[in-house]
């Protein structure tokens, strides 16, 4: 079973790391944000804001072939923007998608979370209290 | 006593510049170190020529200065804090607010305050109090024992729902 993960730079790459670490799965696949001083992942998007829309739907092909050229059976994002774009490729090649909220968001769920529930598989948040019945909470980093 | 303060990689953050200021104009024989940030210039920089600063360290470097340092100043960024956490390292934050300019929105404040109710570190919303919180820093402190293994136990609880839910999937 391969997983690809998403996470832009920062914090949200710290957490895909470690989430990557909790997971079984015979093969993981990363993508990050170019232009970071990163150099750990496979693939690499233009680094945008999800208020930044045609920044990010020009990479959209960019991001189904990462999609389909690592073939995955499920992709999980920490986000951020170009996070959901990857797993929105996903959406749209029918794969399995998974967001995972940022622990950083403890009041309310990111913009992206919030776009991921119109079409993830399932989107999970960090903070108990912030568990609806789309949103799941399973757990936290810290 | 060597300190790392980080001001992540989003807006600039003149504040964070500041509070390195008064620290070294406080302690000239300090060791101060700051990551700025890349969009860092003119105000968003130290005046006072003693502390080390650049927009960005490579991994490396940053890793090396971080295990060096016995105190890290963060914006509340979470790369820093997870870090902070996992290695035990004492650290202060002052989160970017929104009303100031310095990021979107106030989840950083958020973060500040769920780690500080959590783990029991501090945080500081203005440049005085946090340099008040610098310079009191005693480097023979440590954060508390359990904090390594309450996060070792979230995780391997995390993980185990995680498979459970894309078996599932």
């Amino acid at each position: 079973m391969r997983i690809l993960y998403v996470a832009s730079f920062g914090g949200h790459w710290v957490q895909l790391q470690r989430l990557a670490e909790l997971v079984e799965t015979d093969e993981a696949v990363f993508v990050s944000t170019s232009g970071s001083h990163n150099d750990a992942a496979s693939h690499y998007l233009d680094d945008f804001s999800v208020r930044e829309l045609w920044t990010g739907l020009r990479q959209l092909p960019r991001a189904l072939r990462i999609v389909r050229h690592s073939d995955p059976y499920l992709i999980v994002s920490t986000g951020a923007a170009p996070g959901l774009l990857v797993l929105f490729a996903g959406f749209v090649l029918r794969r399995k998608t998974l967001w995972v909220d940022s622990i950083a968001n403890s009041r309310r769920l990111s913009l992206s979370g919030r776009v991921a529930k119109l079409f993830a598989n399932q989107v999970l948040t960090q903070w108990p209290e912030l568990e609806t019945r789309r949103v799941r909470y399973l757990g936290r980093l810290l | 006593m060597k300190v790392l303060f980080t001001a992540g990689t989003q807006f600039a953050f003149p504040r964070m510049a500041r509070a390195v200021d008064a620290v070294a104009g406080e302690r000239p024989d300090w060791e101060l170190v700051y990551q700025a940030g890349p969009r860092a210039q003119g105000d968003a920089l130290p005046r006072n020529a003693g502390p080390l600063v650049q927009p960005f360290f490579p991994a490396a470097e940053f890793q090396a200065l971080f295990e060096a340092a016995d105190l890290v100043v963060t914006h509340a960024g979470m790369g820093n804090i997870m870090a902070c956490l996992e290695q035990g390292k004492p650290f202060l934050m002052m989160p970017r607010l929104a009303t100031r300019g310095e990021h979107r929105n106030d989840h950083q404040r958020d973060t500040a305050e769920a780690v500080a109710r959590m783990y029991g570190i501090a945080y500081c919303l203005e440049v005085e109090p946090l340099v008040k919180a610098v310079l009191a820093h005693d480097p023979a402190s440590h954060p508390p024992y359990d904090v390594m293994e309450r996060i070792r136990h979230e995780r391997q609880h995390f993980g185990q729902q995680l498979n459970r839910l894309i078996q599932q999937l």
